[in-house]
């Protein structure tokens, strides 16, 4: 199962992170089960080298999120897409 | 219902006027203001061929999202803008933009082609040629196994587009000019300008251009001055910015979280909004003649510029804005109003009535949120006066709805609704072989949750709203 924990606070909110928990929900695997969708308010992450938005998969951050690259994430677990 | 798409161009704005909003709160803009498109960019372009051009745009939007009028400012360059930075956050600046509210940024115009035709590899070489021979300026000729038109011949008939069967011809268009409803933006010369008898800013074209290069005067920086100034400072939210801060941000949040920022008070416009559905309710009932809403000024403007026959029409209620701001400055003039909502054209409207002082965008309210550090989600719950019909006029059929309320009972009406002003021509031309009482107009495709300065997709902003109880 994998965890997918975005986050909602303002500034991930803006930069787009308002779109990814959509992209998540509309997921086939989302569908069957396979990942478990939550929410945070802020990893804290963003004020230095992390781009929001950010979210958090299985324990690692992933920055610069947007819904293409969730999308990649989420099918094939690609990673180090940067 | 159209879909909202998140670009790279709002990404930019967003992520410029947040830089902006925390360097003022470090009280380091002044120092900072002309590194600044440096700072945003780094040293590798991205989204033009050169990374000087990318930030010579930056630096005229700057100077928009400082309040200030490009054609004034375009040629000074940051550093001297730094220098009066003072006077222009405290409105005192002849920069600032004061008439208009949509501006081209010439520089990041890409000058799209207009009105052209062009072949694509959808050309099969066919043994007909129709196109060819349907050209009366003898402008197609063959090149390299496909058809293509010399443009200092072709003179746009379109007529090769008509013959072909295989859809390879296309018409190119401007976004910006194809977009607008009200053919208000001419590309007659090279770059494209607005024509202000008929533009009624509603903000369509600055939706659509795919470079970002038409931009529209920010008031943040001026609020974000007045709250450090510690003056006297009142927010008004429109009804439309239900789940645009995310499901977990209630507006009771929201309320509290703005109040936070440093404003003395946040009121609803759904308050105002009351009121003017009951006005407008016994206006009607009285009166014989068709009566249009007044909420939105995009749609009083286009009546006005385009339907001038309708001007008499017009509800003569205010809308649920300057209402409460006229109500507001009658009780204490001194007090700034400040209207936070989606909306280009209230800006026109707030020069109009001159009781609103700034008008801000939820971008420019979450860029306050981030400077000021203040998580909405985090915030106690607040109360929320506004009535469900009130919160309601955020959409279309909202209006309606709450004037129907209003008038149950005393007077059954016929309503007519123009959603969005893709429709004003079919719904103006229906006027004319139609009795009805209220004519509900607005500008934006599903009322203002659809409007320019929105975070959320509509759709779940009207799902949202559609959960309050009558």
């Amino acid at each position: 199962m994998m965890r997918i924990k975005i986050c909602v606070g303002t500034t991930c909110h803006l930069m787009g992170g308002s779109l990814l928990a959509d992209a998540v929900k509309n997921n086939r695997l989302y569908k069957k089960g396979e990942i478990k969708l939550e929410y945070a308010t802020c990893f804290g992450a963003c004020n230095g080298e992390y781009l929001s938005p950010v979210v958090e998969i299985d324990n690692k951050l992933y920055d610069d999120m947007n819904v293409e690259k969730l999308i990649n994430l989420m099918e094939d677990g690609r990673g180090d897409i940067r | 219902m159209s879909k909202f798409v998140f670009n790279e161009a709002m990404k930019l704005r967003r992520k410029t006027i947040i830089e902006m909003a925390k360097l003022f709160e470090k009280d380091e803009l002044e120092k900072s203001l002309a590194k600044l498109p440096k700072k945003i960019l780094g040293d590798k372009a991205i989204y033009r061929s050169s990374i000087y051009h990318e930030r010579e745009i930056l630096k005229q939007r700057i100077k928009l999202y400082l309040g200030l009028d490009y054609s004034k400012s375009k040629d000074y360059e940051l550093f001297e803008i730094s220098d009066d930075l003072e006077k222009i956050l405290d409105g005192e600046s002849d920069l600032l933009s004061d008439k208009k509210f949509i501006h081209i940024i010439d520089e990041a115009c890409d000058l799209c082609p207009d009105n052209k035709y062009y072949i694509t590899d959808l050309c099969r070489n066919c043994v007909a040629h129709s196109c060819k021979n349907v050209c009366p300026k003898n402008a197609i000729s063959m090149e390299n196994g496909r058809m293509k038109i010399d443009d200092n011949l072709c003179v746009s008939c379109g007529l090769c587009e008509k013959v072909c069967h295989y859809q390879a011809v296309v018409k190119l268009k401007r976004p910006c000019v194809s977009s607008c409803n009200l053919g208000a933006i001419k590309s007659i010369e090279k770059s494209p300008v607005i024509d202000e008898t008929k533009c009624v800013s509603c903000g369509t074209c600055y939706k659509n251009c795919p470079f970002g290069a038409i931009e529209t005067p920010l008031n943040f920086m001026q609020v974000l001055k007045s709250i450090k100034k510690k003056e006297k400072i009142v927010a008004i939210i429109a009804p439309s910015i239900e789940a645009q801060f995310g499901m977990k941000v209630s507006i009771g949040k929201l309320k509290s979280a703005i109040k936070k920022i440093g404003f003395d008070d946040c009121v609803e416009a759904a308050i105002g909004a009351d009121e003017v559905s009951k006005e407008e309710a016994e206006y009607i009932e009285k009166i014989d003649k068709m009566t249009t809403t007044s909420c939105c000024p995009a749609f009083v403007e286009c009546i006005e510029k385009h339907y001038p026959e309708y001007i008499d029409n017009i509800s003569p209620a205010l809308s649920p804005m300057s209402f409460l701001a006229k109500k507001m400055k009658e009780k204490e003039p001194e007090r700034k109003l400040v209207f936070i909502g989606p909306c280009i054209a209230k800006k026109m409207e707030a020069k109009k009535y001159k009781d609103i002082d700034f008008v801000m965008s939820f971008e420019e309210l979450g860029a306050l949120f981030i400077a000021k550090k203040i998580e909405p989600s985090e915030q106690e719950e607040d109360n929320i006066k506004g009535s469900s019909f009130g919160w309601k006029f955020a959409m279309s059929g909202g209006v309606t709805e709450a004037v129907k309320n209003d008038i149950a009972g005393k007077k059954d009406i016929k309503v007519i609704s123009m959603n969005g002003l893709s429709q004003a021509k079919s719904v103006f031309d229906s006027l004319k072989n139609e009795e009805v009482d209220l004519f509900e107009g607005m500008a934006c495709d599903n009322g203002c949750i659809g409007g320019p300065g929105i975070i959320i997709d509509p759709k779940i902003a009207r799902a949202k709203l559609n959960l309050y109880k009558k």
